[in-house]
């Protein structure tokens, strides 16, 4: 009972300081409610999506190297007839463009078409109507169309829509507005046609690309899958079948990602909390270190006391935790209900990431509280004797300073040492080295603290206009608490330095070679080799300057990149197929082994591969060794003729939605010859065209000739250089939104600066009214104690910008062991800048409320509340 | 056998490359009922005296023996739980625990030793009492005065019933009327209730409560004398200023 009581009597005394550490704890335990249970309620709302699009389908089969590849109608007929199938039907998907009434081009929208087989098909019926009904036929010139496509081509039930076919646009009576959840139907719109209409709009008489499946008992899914898995084989080795549940635990894994990182922004806010609840606890242990020397004096021991600060904590800890259950629940639901058409399946709280984020809250409270637990036990009962508390010892500023050097150093040396293995650096960095940078900064601050005061003291009192001597050592004076909110201000800085820096180094890596194709062409349905030759004759084209690109994505050797390579490599790489003469000519590619001349011939011999910097740098290879790729005959070794600077052709792809990047990632991509990617892989079909233009030629207009020449094929084009820039832009945007976990640490951080000037203005309420008696302003008290805060601010800076940096120069050398990835460390310095000038503001605008509070005070009641607490 | 032996004891300090010599080899033996006033002029050594009879630190030689048993040989666990047991302190500042009320500080050091609440509580209330207390037992220090807060302080002190009671200046901090009501206190828990108490002071008027008197000076016990030698503080003053010459 003492000690509870003592503690409650303790946290009871300073309301105000304990409110905003349980508000720290709070509002990082409700980041991680909140986003994850925002996360699990879009999740939620494209689960019922999906159950609603799938039925009752328990197997579906599609072509896993290119979703739009088809395959003959009679598949269906054929699975129909094994006996433990209930109902098979076929459906026809592929890219189309929207076309306005007035049957312009709509740019910017993409569309997919999707031939469904009615009345057979009856899991379509499924996706709700907001207007008229699904039709009935397997032809007739009608349409199903989403509420998005209605709302951009502004047409309602009855009207007509324009849908481009191979012998010019088609009108289609709308008979249906489905509703699609916004989140699926924000980017891309859907048009549902009748099969055989579908087929005959695309020429694609007889094909499908996707067949959905109900067995009549579910549970027999394994054997029918083992029935059937080797006679799709026979047909094409792309063909794949994939069981409902196989799907739901692919996109499961595929969210996981976002899943990981919807955690990581609570988590780092709870790091930040956990340093807030270190400096309320040494702030504690500093100001009461009379008492508990008494309390050591009249016979409690060091445990008792220890144990006294960390109960302390807990108690911080679990009301945190409740309130921030609460507050995260809160905002989740004003979330959802606000949004609520993108949030369709309502809100979902995700209870084992709550049960993370209190278990993580009071853990994390705890072992803040170990370090102020220990100094309070080392507390000596005689310090209850001596007119004044003992200062903090140098030597320790020093001890930690050179224990903390010894921490940061771990991460570095197992990224860097020479001839250690992959698996240890990168366990090593995550199970150690992470942990060590964290705990080492922290050690560190102490010693910055000092550093910063001696060095920067002057300045931000000649910037706040008040006299230097009387800012000296007023961090010092209470290091650990200086030390825990520049500790807590760090965090922050230190991740958006290292977001940036880390990004925009690997973005800077990507260089486009100096001569390389002006425009990408996508052809949604693909061309075969004579179509391809008519883009020849397109005018604004430069003859002779079209360049096929067949994509394969052949599987890797089992372990290639070994254990890692599991965890951050795909075992399939990008094959991009390419006529060797042309493209070498097109292309000057930088080679880092071997020579363009060289690798032509190579290329032209066949079986010969051109490989990216990648494959060298992680596994060594060189002109000369073989590579072994899955080929439609099984897996056959290719013989590398030269390694290149990769111009990032791969990354542009996922620009066009090619390659199935949802599901399939790929490594490192490879260069062959199309032959090669026609014999080996059975890429017959093209689907993307490097091309050089005229000079002058717009490319939209280029476009329209495209498809007045060869007819609508869902054709898309990009500028290269547009394109990388997009890309580009799109990388930093996602960046920016990513950086949101640092800015809400900075947040986090805000409160323990308030905490901490506080505190400091509360132990000095003698001394300011001292010095209102003599003479010093209001303004001029304001000031002092904002200067202070500056001070603070700038201790979190560097410690934020150190740590970020060393964190990024880490986190590249891993990218050289684990990827093979070697750009330049390129920091962003704008954004640096900003970050570093964001977390200033932060600390001042946190420590404006105590600093107006002590300087409205009168000097009468500084004095005698000065004299109380003393 | 006396409940407070100090046989010999010699402590040097470190101040900065100087080494000081705080206690040269002093005896004393308390016995018990005994109240003594340690008397010294500043650096004389007496406040040193205090924390090696408490335990708060350690002699470099000699030995200090509470109920028979030398505090020197006891490590720091051994030595908490001795001091919560044997030993009662009261301070100049009082330092009393300010988020506590009067009655909670002074059940403190039982409640610490692992005490119930209602086990306590009855003897806690009893003692408040016998302090002159009871209107203030719900009280924080910061709601009383500085005598009452003393004598909650020198209640927390007596409730384990220690075998010595050790005062370090325990009127520093008040006016001359609490003052004496203080001195009145510690002359009664040694006479009525035959307490053993020892207390450090430099004033004569404070001492003179006390049944005898040692002086220290640079270090070294000068002379020990009795308080009815004397006739009274005036008296006091006058030998205690003999013996600082």
């Amino acid at each position: 009972m003492p000690l509870g009581k003592l503690v409650r009597s303790n946290l009871a005394t300073r309301k105000v300081r304990t409110a905003l550490t349980v508000g720290a704890i709070a509002l990082a335990v409700s980041l991680v409610v909140a986003v994850t249970s925002g996360y699990k309620s879009a999740e939620g709302a494209i689960l019922k999506y999906l159950v609603t699009y799938m039925g009752s389908t328990d197997v579906q089969v599609t072509d896993k190297a290119d979703f739009r590849a088809g395959v003959s109608e009679d598949l269906v007929t054929q699975i129909r007839k094994d006996p433990a199938v209930r109902l098979a039907v076929g459906r026809l998907e592929t890219d189309t463009g929207l076309i306005d009434a007035a049957g312009k081009p709509v740019f910017g929208r993409a569309a997919q078409l999707i031939g469904v087989d009615r009345p057979a098909d009856v899991d379509i019926v499924r996706t709700p109507v907001d207007a008229g009904r699904w039709f009935d036929t397997p032809t007739g010139d009608v349409a199903v169309i989403d509420q998005q496509a209605a709302e951009v081509l502004k047409v309602k039930l009855g009207d007509t829509i324009n849908l481009p076919g191979l012998n010019g646009n088609r009108k289609f009576t709308v008979v249906g507005i489905c509703h699609k959840p916004a989140i699926l139907a924000e980017k891309i719109s859907w048009i549902y046609l009748p099969l055989r209409t579908c087929q005959e709009l695309t020429n694609r008489k007889g094909q499908i690309t996707r067949i959905l499946i109900q067995l009549s008992s579910a549970s027999e899914d394994r054997a029918f899958a083992g029935r059937w898995e080797p006679r799709l084989k026979a047909i094409n080795r792309d063909l794949t079948l994939r069981l409902a549940r196989d799907t739901r635990k692919e996109l499961d894994k595929n969210l996981q990602g976002v899943h990981y990182l919807s955690f990581s922004g609570g988590a780092v806010s709870i790091i930040v909390a956990a340093f807030i609840v270190f400096t309320t606890l040494s702030m504690g242990v500093t100001e009461r270190q009379r008492t508990l020397a008494m309390l050591r004096a009249v016979g409690a021991q060091r445990t008792q006391v220890a144990r006294m600060v960390m109960i302390e904590s807990a108690y911080i800890g679990v009301a945190g935790a409740i309130v921030g259950v609460l507050l995260g629940i809160l905002w989740a639901w004003i979330l959802v209900t606000w949004k609520s058409d993108f949030f369709s399946a309502g809100l979902m709280i995700d209870w084992p990431a709550v049960g993370i984020g209190v278990g993580a809250a009071i853990v994390f409270s705890l072992i803040a509280s170990l370090l102020p637990a220990w100094l309070a036990s080392r507390v000596s009962p005689l310090e209850a004797l001596t007119p004044q508390a003992r200062a903090s010892s140098p030597r320790l500023t020093l001890v930690c300073a050179a224990i903390g050097v010894c921490l940061i150093a771990i991460d570095t040396t197992f990224i860097y040492f020479p001839g250690a293995p992959r698996e240890v650096r990168y366990y090593g960095h995550f199970f150690l080295g992470l942990p060590g940078l964290m705990i080492g900064f922290f050690l560190l601050a102490p010693l910055i603290v000092v550093i910063v005061e001696a060095g920067l003291a002057r300045v931000a009192a000649r910037l706040m206009d008040v006299q230097p001597r009387l800012l000296r050592h007023q961090l010092s004076g209470g290091i650990w608490r200086a030390a825990g909110t520049g500790a807590a201000l760090m965090v922050g800085l230190a991740i958006l330095v290292a977001m940036q820096t880390v990004g925009h180094s690997m973005l800077m890596g990507w260089r486009l070679p100096d001569k390389f194709p002006d425009i990408f062409i996508y052809a949604g349905q693909g061309l075969t080799q004579d179509q391809w030759k008519k883009l020849d004759d397109v005018e604004g084209i430069k003859k002779g300057e079209v360049l096929p690109i067949a994509l394969a994505f052949p599987g890797l050797p089992e372990g290639l990149f070994g254990v890692i390579g599991a965890a951050v490599l795909p075992d399939a790489t990008m094959f991009l197929g390419v006529d060797p003469d042309l493209a070498l000519q097109m292309m000057e590619l930088e080679f880092r082994d071997g020579n363009a001349k060289d690798a032509v011939e190579g290329l032209k011999k066949g079986d010969h591969i051109i490989v990216t910097d990648e494959f060298r740098v992680l596994k060594g290879l060189k002109v000369g060794d073989s590579l072994p790729l899955m080929t439609k005959n099984g897996m056959k070794p290719f013989k590398i003729c030269g390694v290149i600077w990769s111009p990032g052709i791969d990354v542009m792809v996922t620009m066009f939605d090619m390659g199935r990047m949802f599901d399939q990632r790929t490594a490192a991509s490879v260069f062959g010859s199309i032959d090669d990617a026609r014999k080996e892989f059975g890429k017959d079909k093209a689907f993307l065209f490097a091309a050089n233009l005229q000079p002058g030629v717009d490319k939209e207009v280029m476009l329209k000739k495209v498809k007045d020449q060869l007819g609508e094929k869902g054709w898309k084009a990009g500028d290269v250089r547009k394109i990388k820039f997009e890309i580009v832009k799109g990388f930093e945007k996602l960046l920016l939104l990513l950086s949101t976990v640092a800015f809400a640490a900075m947040a986090v951080a805000a409160l323990g600066v308030t905490n901490t000037v506080m505190a400091s203005v509360r132990s000095r309420q003698w001394q300011f009214g001292i010095l209102r008696s003599i003479g010093v302003t209001r303004g001029q008290l304001l000031r002092l104690v904002l200067a202070e805060a500056l001070l603070l601010g700038l201790v979190g800076c560097a410690l934020g910008l150190a740590a970020g940096f060393l964190f990024s120069f880490n986190a590249l050398g891993l990218s050289r062991h684990l990827l093979g990835y070697v750009p330049d460390l390129a920091p962003p310095w704008s954004m640096v800048a900003a970050g570093a000038a964001i977390l200033m503001g932060v600390s001042l605008l946190a420590s404006l409320w105590p600093a107006a509070l002590v300087a409205r005070s009168q000097p009468l009641t500084l004095l005698q509340s000065g004299r109380a607490a003393i | 056998m006396s409940p407070l032996v100090v046989d010999n004891v010699v402590k040097h300090f470190r101040q900065g490359d100087r080494e000081v010599s705080a206690l040269a080899g002093v005896s004393l033996d308390v016995a018990a009922g005994t109240f003594l006033a340690v008397m010294g002029a500043s650096g004389s050594g007496k406040s040193t005296l205090l924390h090696l009879m408490a335990g708060l630190t350690a002699p470099d030689s000699g030995r200090i023996v509470i109920r028979g048993e030398n505090l020197a040989e006891m490590n720091d666990r051994e030595l908490t739980l001795f001091r919560r047991r044997h030993i009662g302190l009261v301070f100049q500042s009082f330092n009393l625990i300010p988020t506590l009320t009067a009655e909670e500080n002074v059940a403190l050091p039982l409640l610490l030793d692992g005490r119930s609440e209602s086990e306590v509580m009855p003897k806690v209330r009893e003692l408040i009492e016998s302090l002159g207390l009871t209107t203030r037992c719900d009280h924080r220090p910061d709601a009383m005065s500085g005598g009452e807060q003393q004598r909650v302080a020198i209640g927390r002190a007596l409730v384990t019933e220690p075998a010595v009671l050790l005062a370090d200046e325990p009127t520093g901090n008040l006016d001359s009327s609490n003052s004496k009501s203080v001195c009145e206190l510690l002359r009664d828990l040694s006479q009525i209730h035959n307490k053993t108490i020892v207390m450090v002071t430099h004033e004569p008027t404070v001492a003179a409560y006390a049944q005898e008197v040692a002086v220290l000076k640079d270090g070294r016990m000068v002379e020990r004398f009795t308080t009815q030698e004397t006739n009274g503080g005036q008296g006091l003053a006058l030998r205690y200023q003999e013996c600082l010459r």
